[in-house]
């Protein structure tokens, strides 16, 4: 994950400035009891509602039952990030509600070489999507 | 009496066991003369498989499985009398196959009393499946046992509905009596209270010997492992009070208590 820390980095400022808690490394409690590890988890103060970030270098075909599992269990809308996806899995995923930020789209491979300040408008780009999908989801259960 | 364990389907190993598949017809005294042929031979019967026969059907089949150590030669000899026994329609002999092992091969599918399929499972394959479970797919996988529990204990609530069930108090009572016939847990309720109007209550079941723990514990887990049973047990209550019901394993053979305990909150 060394050459999206930056993007990471730069992502969470962006939902700091729009009055987003940040907490690195934390756990969400599922419908089951059972607790699910997540890198980041969002929280807006004001609606207490969060959004989990989980950050990995790949998702396969291999990893997909585990992850809608978690969407089964939990209300918490779910964004990852990762160095690559399969398009056909990004596109599965986006179906039960699940947002994927992939390095290998070519929106985002060219993300390295930008300079700092194309950097900051592409966080924004990015940001406002999340939030678009947020809205999508109203609640998010995809149960 | 104490209690024992109670072998199903017969799967018996040893050179000397045979297994009789008898037809004969549902009526007092059959058994009786069936079983004097094994008494007259001073054969001992290890086991005897047989379902109630349902009311238009008048033929019941046994498959009685026999130690014929030192009556090896009476094996044909029983086969015969048994055939000669009024009332027998007809009589086959099993001996044990693949690596010794002598089956029930006309006795199937599984039903319990009512009738409705039932599947038996090794707590050996529980134990390779949680295992692998909790290895590939982590806490997901775990509330994963937990939902396909909710939805099972769902269909206990819809199914005892049909009967009748007035209150939560029988529901669970009846939930205890069909899944320790199931040979999953041996259950008490310990507590059940429920306020209809405010949606709000707390049940508390202890559950004895619950296989899915024991068979955690025999993986190594030490920690509570019952999510399958917890799942199980929200769903029949959130199902018949209509209400979210959280449940937890306060208590748990794994981490070494000596039973288990479930807390369910409603509302």
């Amino acid at each position: 994950m060394a050459e999206s820390e930056r993007f990471i980095k730069e992502l969470m400022e962006e939902f700091e400035n729009k009055g987003f808690m940040v907490n690195r490394r934390g756990f969400i409690e599922g419908i089951s009891g059972i607790r699910h590890y997540f890198d980041i988890i969002l929280e807006d103060p004001k609606s207490g509602r969060k959004i989990a970030f989980s950050l990995t270098d790949r998702i396969r075909y291999e990893h997909v039952l585990s992850i809608l599992a978690m969407r089964i269990d939990s209300d918490t809308p779910h964004v990852i990030v990762a160095n690559e996806v399969e398009p056909s899995i990004e596109e599965l995923l986006r179906k039960y509600n699940v947002f994927t930020i992939s390095f290998n789209r070519p929106k985002f491979s060219m993300l390295m070489s930008l300079p700092t300040k194309d950097i900051k408008q592409f966080t924004k780009m990015v940001t406002s999507e999340i939030l678009r999908f947020l809205s999508t989801i109203s609640g998010g259960s995809v149960t | 009496m104490k209690e024992k364990p109670l072998a199903i389907n017969s799967f018996l190993e040893g050179e000397h066991v045979r297994g009789y598949y008898v037809e004969a017809v549902d009526k007092p005294g059959v058994l009786w003369s069936i079983l004097d042929v094994f008494r007259k031979h001073e054969v001992n019967v290890l086991s005897i498989n047989f379902s109630p026969t349902s009311k238009s059907e008048r033929v019941g089949l046994l498959f009685i499985v026999a130690d014929l150590k030192g009556a090896e030669g009476l094996e044909e000899k029983i086969l015969k009398e048994l055939r000669d026994t009024q009332d027998v329609l007809n009589v086959e002999l099993e001996k044990p196959q693949y690596f010794g092992i002598l089956a029930d091969h006309l006795h199937f599918p599984l039903v319990d009393g009512n009738g409705r399929r039932c599947l038996l499972t090794s707590e050996k394959e529980y134990e390779y499946t949680l295992k692998l479970i909790r290895e590939r797919l982590g806490s997901p996988g775990l509330a994963l046992l937990y939902h396909e529990g909710r939805a099972i204990g769902s269909g206990y609530a819809k199914l005892f509905a049909e009967l009748g069930i007035e209150n939560l108090k029988d529901l669970i009572t009846l939930f205890l009596i069909y899944i320790r016939g199931y040979g999953i847990l041996k259950g008490e309720l310990v507590e059940c209270s429920f306020d209809q109007s405010a949606r709000k209550g707390k049940i508390i079941v202890r559950a004895y010997r619950l296989w899915e723990c024991e068979a955690a514990k025999k993986a190594g887990i030490n920690e509570p492992s019952s999510h399958k049973t917890r799942g199980v047990l929200a769903g029949l209550i959130e199902d018949y009070v209509k209400a979210r019901v959280h449940v937890r394993e306060v208590k748990c053979i794994a981490k070494g208590d000596p039973y288990c305990e479930f807390l369910a909150e409603i509302g």
